[in-house]
């Protein structure tokens, strides 16, 4: 929550460049709370060695204990992750531990790259962004099924949909996504729909560069656009209609 | 005591500039709100009432148009149904006015569709025994002769109380309605003045003077100051299309007197003929392609024009994409003959349009299309008319047609109110008008509304039961007969 209002008060600075993109509110409030993860703790250093062993190893305690062991700390340390409150394996923290990785590399991705505020249409840059996460996963495509099966066991549900949730917030927000109605719901919900499915679609994915991945995000996004226009305009019309009905027998009214 | 001052100040400054008293009031000198002045001095029983006509622009173009027009014809042009033609020739007085070697009227238009060239539609006036369908007549010829009408009004009122005053070059600065006193109270009477407030409202102009009306009529424009201050709600939408309008020179004068009109999936594109070998066209279009309509080279427009009249809408879009990267790109040119030569030949000469020759320099220009429609027409002491009141989509040509009938309407129920007697600011008089007007315009726009969607699609199955409808309409003459006397206005 707070990590929310952080980003309000850091992303205006970058798009003033940008024009277009204006954000009628935010907050200055909790400017250092901005980083998902925190570099300095042991833990982030020690998962974040272990993430380079994934491609190798996958989604695997051995990565964490290969980590350990080249950052020279001692085995014991492996029992305050074991015994960590969360009360989860450590497979599965290595896997939440991933995801969050990627999420702060998409946040630095859209710091310091003023370009991408100048993709026109909101639209556009939803796209691109789930298409630059995607990219992430490429280094570690052949693993992937291994995270996504620690994902979905149904006492892991819980963790796994939070943070689906929470990257499908800073990709309609970095977007400059602008409802305040139900559509803020519908819409991240729908993100994260095309967001899961993409990564499956990924999994199977054999073009090169997985150009087919890119185009099926393309497809699924401007689908997803397509709907809340279509809605929007039916809702609009309908309201129209309903008032222009009661205008009508008003107009007649004194008639008697 | 700072109140006590402040009121001492207030009253002593409303007392050096007294509001001056009118019985009607109308902002904006459109062609709605100048019928609307016309057409009530022109009126027996509605000629003694005191008018005033407040509008923000200067009238000198208008006014010299009817001394001296401009050798072309300007962009803004309104097709005027028989209806109208009728109402200002017999009420209103402004048709002789008129600059009538600048009106052409015509009997047929020819309807077809982008996605399917046969199916086509064609509205025979003379099928309902008329010659006329329409006339093409500018928005300026229009006001000058309504100004040259309310002047010939002028000159023969003899009272100078009753001559009709026009401010141009001046704005509305503020509207104030009367204190709202509280419901089930009695209006305030000042024991010194013996005189109850007024409930008028207060009209302040930038030449400092304000004007107090008996009735405020808004023909102020979509964007209606009179409407905001009256708290009437507007609703409606707008399309994210933009209307481009252009006079242009046909290849040689079409003896035919025929409209044309294509639907493509932008929108349509209707050329529109006037005297001589002039004609002028409305183009409906996405934003980035008007972008593109009003951007091109001169030299390339009029083969566009020719091209979305009979091409394919792939053909388009690649000519599209050319100009898009260089809007004086004369190889599209080249692309558009040779695609015109491949046009199947027997549709040439009758199926579509004379080729255009040329257009005139500096008369594109665009405008964004919208619907809209106000919740009701009047409130106690305030009636709205035109595009105050309602804005339609131009596929129809109607708009300026429904200004006219509103101002038909109003002036028959202020008639009416005079007649008995009444208060011509009370609802009780006004309410007459929404009654009549508000439902035949609300049908128009629905109708209007539903032709731009139907035909903004490229769906299949759309396209096809459009296909069929047209097509089948054509063959029924009656019921065709019905659509030539609604667009007639008769």
């Amino acid at each position: 929550m707070f990590r929310t209002s952080t980003l309000r008060s850091v992303l205006p600075r970058i798009k003033l460049s940008s024009g277009g993109l204006y954000r009628s509110y935010h907050s200055q409030d909790h400017l250092g709370s901005n980083n998902i993860i925190n570099k300095n703790s042991v833990e982030s250093r020690v998962f974040t060695k272990a993430l380079e062993f994934i491609p190798e190893k996958g989604f695997t305690k051995e990565c964490i204990y290969k980590a350990v062991r080249e950052l020279q700390y001692s085995d014991s340390l492996l029992s305050i992750f074991s015994n960590s409150t969360v009360g989860i394996s450590l497979e599965f923290q290595l896997v939440l531990f991933w995801l969050k990785y990627q999420r702060q590399r998409l946040l630095t991705y859209v710091e310091s790259n003023p370009s991408f505020f100048e993709i026109s249409g909101e639209e556009n840059r939803v796209t691109h962004l789930i298409q630059k996460r995607l990219e992430f996963n490429e280094p570690v495509i052949g693993k992937l099924s291994g995270a996504i099966s620690q994902l979905i066991i149904p006492y892991h549900v819980d963790k796994s949909l939070e943070e689906l949730h929470n990257l499908s917030d800073d990709v309609a927000f970095y977007s400059n996504d602008q409802s305040n109605d139900f559509s803020w719901y519908s819409k991240r919900f729908g993100l994260s729909t095309i967001y899961a499915s993409s990564e499956v679609y990924m999994l199977q994915d054999n073009s090169p560069k997985f150009r087919s991945t890119h185009s099926f995000v393309e497809e699924k996004v401007s689908n997803m656009y397509q709907l809340g226009e279509a809605y929007n305009s039916f809702e609009e019309w309908t309201l129209f209609n309903a008032m222009s009905t009661v205008n009508l027998i008003k107009s007649q009214w004194h008639r008697g | 005591m700072f109140r006590s001052l402040s009121r001492q100040l207030a009253t002593k400054a409303s007392i050096n500039t007294p509001s001056k008293l009118q019985d009607v009031v109308i902002i904006g000198g459109g062609p709605a709100g100048l019928s609307l002045l016309a057409a009530l001095k022109s009126s027996n029983k509605t000629k003694h009432l005191k008018c005033t006509l407040v509008e923000g622009a200067s009238l000198d173009p208008i006014r010299n148009f009817g001394v001296n027009p401009p050798p072309e014809y300007t962009n803004r042009v309104v097709s005027l149904t028989p209806k109208t033609i009728e109402y200002m020739r017999d009420k209103i007085g402004n048709w002789n006015f008129i600059n009538q070697e600048r009106v052409n009227f015509y009997d047929t238009i020819v309807a077809y569709d982008s996605q399917d060239n046969e199916a086509r539609i064609k509205f025979d006036a003379s099928t309902i025994g008329d010659s006329v369908l329409a006339a093409m007549c500018e928005n300026l010829n229009i006001q000058s002769s309504l100004l040259e009408r309310i002047e010939e009004l002028n000159l023969n009122t003899m009272d100078p109380e009753q001559k009709s005053i026009l401010y141009d070059n001046t704005k509305v600065v503020e509207i104030t309605g009367p204190e709202v006193a509280a419901e089930h109270e009695l209006p305030y009477i000042d024991p010194k003045e013996g005189e109850p407030d007024l409930d008028w409202p207060t009209v302040t102009l930038s030449n400092g003077e304000s004007l107090q009306a008996r009735l405020l009529v808004g023909a102020d424009g979509f964007n209606s100051s009179v409407r905001k201050f009256s708290h009437i709600a507007s609703r409606g939408w707008f399309y994210n299309r933009f209307g481009v309008v252009a006079t242009v020179k046909l290849q040689y004068e079409d003896y035919r007197s025929l409209a044309w009109q294509r639907f493509l999936t932008t929108g349509p594109l209707a050329i529109l003929p006037l005297t001589d070998n002039n004609a002028t066209i409305v183009w409906s279009s996405t934003p980035e392609l008007s972008e593109l309509l009003v951007s091109v080279d001169d030299a390339i427009f009029p083969h566009l024009v020719n091209a979305a009249m009979a091409l394919e809408e792939t053909d388009l879009s690649y000519i599209y994409s050319l100009l898009k990267k260089n809007p004086s790109d004369m190889n599209a040119v080249e692309e558009i003959k040779w695609r015109m030569s491949r046009v199947d030949s027997s549709l040439v000469d009758e199926g579509y349009p004379l080729p255009l020759e040329s257009v005139v320099p500096r008369s594109r220009a665009r405008f964004p299309l919208k619907m809209a429609h106000a919740d009701t027409y009047t409130a106690p002491r305030v009636a709205l008319i035109g595009d105050a009141a309602h804005s339609i989509h131009p596929l129809a040509g109607q708009g300026l047609n429904m200004g006219q009938s509103d101002v038909a309407s109003l002036v028959s129920a202020l008639e009416d109110g005079v007649t008995r007697g009444l208060d011509i600011g009370s609802t009780l008089v006004l309410e007459q008008y929404t009654a009549n007007a508000w439902p035949s315009n609300h049908v128009m726009l629905g109708i209007c509304d539903k032709m731009h969607k139907i035909f903004s699609t490229d769906w299949p199955p759309i396209v096809f039961f459009r296909g069929f409808g047209i097509k089948s309409l054509n063959m029924l003459g009656s019921f065709k007969d019905v659509i030539v006397r609604a667009l007639s206005g008769r």
